[in-house]
């Protein structure tokens, strides 16, 4: 009993952490400057979900985040690439645009993001094989076999 | 943060001659742990974040020292009183190997905040991209199979007596 109590209490420090995270973290996401123009205006978003190249033009490209969100970017264009996710960091303007600090093309993300999901599916095999948990303690025992 | 596979190689590449060293009972049982402690921090976070990107900032502090202490503590009361002890340094040992590699790692913006919750500075030397680092996977996988190899011939040769 003590154990679940104890395990309550962490997990609510850890609630309360990442609500803290959330409330004060240095990040203005797109969405949080678009949904207050005004506010953020000539602030620097710093963080994108997921953003990619949609059209690269002369001055900039057209930005999309996971979700359909978009925006466009004026910034050298040297060694972009169309459809590939970037890394930005760019200043926002209430008029609907950004002017980029730093880009910088996401190499392989995909390929990295597939990869690490056979390796989490290798180590949770690998687990399972060692460990069971028991649903009615629940605990976590070796296997006799491990 | 570098792919998951480079993680686990290289925290292979220490905890495997580490075991052989120290040997104790079920030395490869709790190396799985090991494993897990050097994805845990990404599983936690980056994963919830591909699946679902609006939870970026409520998952920051997931990827941070404290965060992943508390996790770590959750899931070391789940295990067995007799072996919370090792899964608990198991556990903290790959996570803080994760994030020794993790400070290597280049980021546009700052991402890395070991001093979390008490500091916002950005802990990355921002020397290595993630997206080189991963072409380099099949090269830790085959330091990881040489290593093996080399233990296994090595065991091989000793007397039986020792083995």
């Amino acid at each position: 009993m003590l154990r679940w109590i104890l395990i309550l209490i962490i997990l609510g420090t850890l609630a309360a952490l990442c609500k803290w995270g959330a409330s004060n973290s240095p990040w203005l996401l797109l969405g949080e400057a678009m949904e207050e123009p005004v506010r953020f205006d000539g602030k620097t978003v710093n963080q994108f979900l997921y953003p990619k190249i949609e059209e690269i033009y002369r001055d900039g490209f057209l930005l999309t985040e996971r979700g359909g969100r978009s925006m466009r970017v004026f910034c050298d264009t040297t060694g972009l690439i169309q459809d590939k996710w970037v890394g930005l960091e760019a200043v926002y303007h209430k008029e609907g645009y950004l002017i980029a600090r730093h880009v910088k093309i996401a190499k392989n993300r995909g390929y990295k993001i597939y990869l690490s999901l056979l390796t989490v599916i290798f180590i949770a095999i690998l687990g399972i094989r060692s460990f069971r948990f028991d649903w009615r303690t629940g605990t976590i025992h070796l296997r006799p076999n491990a | 943060m570098p792919d998951l596979i480079t993680h686990v190689a290289i925290s292979h590449l220490i905890k495997r001659p580490w075991d052989r060293a120290h040997p104790g009972t079920h030395a490869n049982a709790f190396c799985i742990l090991f494993y897990f402690g050097t994805i845990l921090p990404d599983i936690t976070s980056r994963a919830l974040n591909i699946a679902f990107p609006s939870t970026l900032k409520w998952t920051l502090a997931l990827h941070t020292p404290a965060g992943t202490l508390l996790c770590c503590i959750i899931l070391t009361l789940l295990f067995e009183s007799s072996i919370r002890k090792r899964a608990f340094l198991n556990l903290m040992g790959g996570a803080s190997l994760h994030y020794l590699l993790d400070t290597f790692q280049y980021a546009t913006t700052p991402v890395f905040f070991w001093g979390f919750p008490f500091s916002w500075a950005d802990s990355s030397l921002h020397i290595l991209d993630a997206g080189d680092i991963v072409l380099f996977s099949p090269v830790w996988v085959f330091f990881v199979v040489l290593m093996e190899i080399i233990f296994y011939l090595f065991h091989y040769k000793q007397p039986a007596h020792l083995h």
